[in-house]
């Protein structure tokens, strides 16, 4: 299916939004191919295991189908549906939320799940190295924050935290982050592209 | 967000990198269950307006059929031909249990309408499955 004479790969997600507000699953399930990877990627760096995370980012897909004339092209696309999920998963019932087995999936998922041979996989995988060693509360509140765009505030309501204890935690988890981060750099890990 | 005051460069090469997503090996798979999903939901949708349109109809019919339907037909019948405006306007003055006769045979009337509609639903959810 098509807008026009371009293909669904050639429009930009504002574009596709706007075809799939007006019913198109096509168009819609271009955004899921393009942007699936970016908010599993969003959970799993909260440390969310792999199964839990491909649950969670596929309601968040289906909420955002159902409120998808709500997107307008205000920010990314990918990062709405990051915050999506965020939010989805920071809701669900607490016993599926267990912190020990977040630390575990997530430490798992380092080893498993990230390809490597590129600088910017390199960069990738040192992050998600780096994440997998910081306690529990710093990782989720770095991930909101610096991932999916959460504000302090936004966080802190989120995660129902006093936002001072927010502050904390991201103050603490990112000094972790830089330490660790910082041999990377001094190698020539600091060319970071971009990945559309 | 950048209180944190210490190193905004280092913030800002963080932001960079989390926004570079991994690269997941059933990335395709993922769109295609999330796509299954939205097509089972659509289905499920018309299933149930279909459905709660037949229920209606089943309640509907089966009130209208423990009375005599053919009474409730051809008082119906009797209402509108006939004398005509005299008829007619004898309608207002009906006994009780006439118009409701003729409410029922109406009603039978929708019930065999909504029973069609369902079995159109549901012949065309199968279709989608």
């Amino acid at each position: 299916m098509q807008a026009g004479s371009k293909p669904l790969g050639g429009l930009h997600d504002v574009e596709l939004a706007g075809l799939a507000a007006l019913g198109d699953r096509d168009a819609f399930g271009q955004l899921v191919r393009r942007h699936n990877e970016g908010v599993r990627g969003q959970l799993l760096r909260m440390g969310v295991d792999r199964a839990t995370a491909d649950d969670v980012a596929q309601d968040a897909f289906l909420i955002a189908f159902s409120r998808i004339a709500d997107f307008r092209g205000e920010g990314a696309f990918g990062g709405w549906v990051k915050r999506i999920a965020a939010r989805a998963y920071i809701k669900r019932p607490r016993r599926s939320v267990r912190i020990d087995r977040m630390e575990e999936a997530a430490r798992a998922r380092t080893r498993d799940d990230v390809h490597g041979g590129e600088s910017e996989a390199t960069d990738r995988m040192d992050l998600d190295r780096a994440l997998a060693t910081l306690p529990q509360a710093e990782r989720l509140c770095i991930s909101l924050c610096y991932g999916a765009g959460f504000s302090h505030g936004e966080a802190a309501e989120a995660l129902d935290l006093p936002l001072g204890t927010v502050k904390s935690h991201i103050r603490r988890g990112s000094d972790r982050l830089r330490q660790r981060l910082a041999p990377a750099a001094e190698q020539g890990g600091a060319h970071v592209g971009h990945r559309r | 967000m950048s209180d944190i005051g210490a190193d905004p460069a280092f913030e800002a090469r963080l932001r960079e990198v989390f926004a570079q997503p991994p690269r997941l090996d059933d990335a395709v798979a993922f769109a295609a269950r999330v796509d299954a999903r939205l097509g089972r939901d659509w289905a499920l949708r018309r299933l149930a307006i279909g459905a709660a349109g037949g229920l209606g109809g089943v309640v509907a019919a089966s009130q209208a059929f423990s009375v005599d339907a053919l009474r409730a037909v051809q008082a119906l019948i009797g209402s509108l031909g006939g004398g005509g405006a005299a008829n007619v306007g004898h309608l207002s003055w009906a006994s009780p249990s006439e118009l409701t006769l003729a409410a029922q045979a109406g009603w039978l009337a929708a019930g065999a309408l909504a029973l069609g509609a369902t079995a159109l639903a549901a012949r065309r959810w199968a279709e989608g499955l």
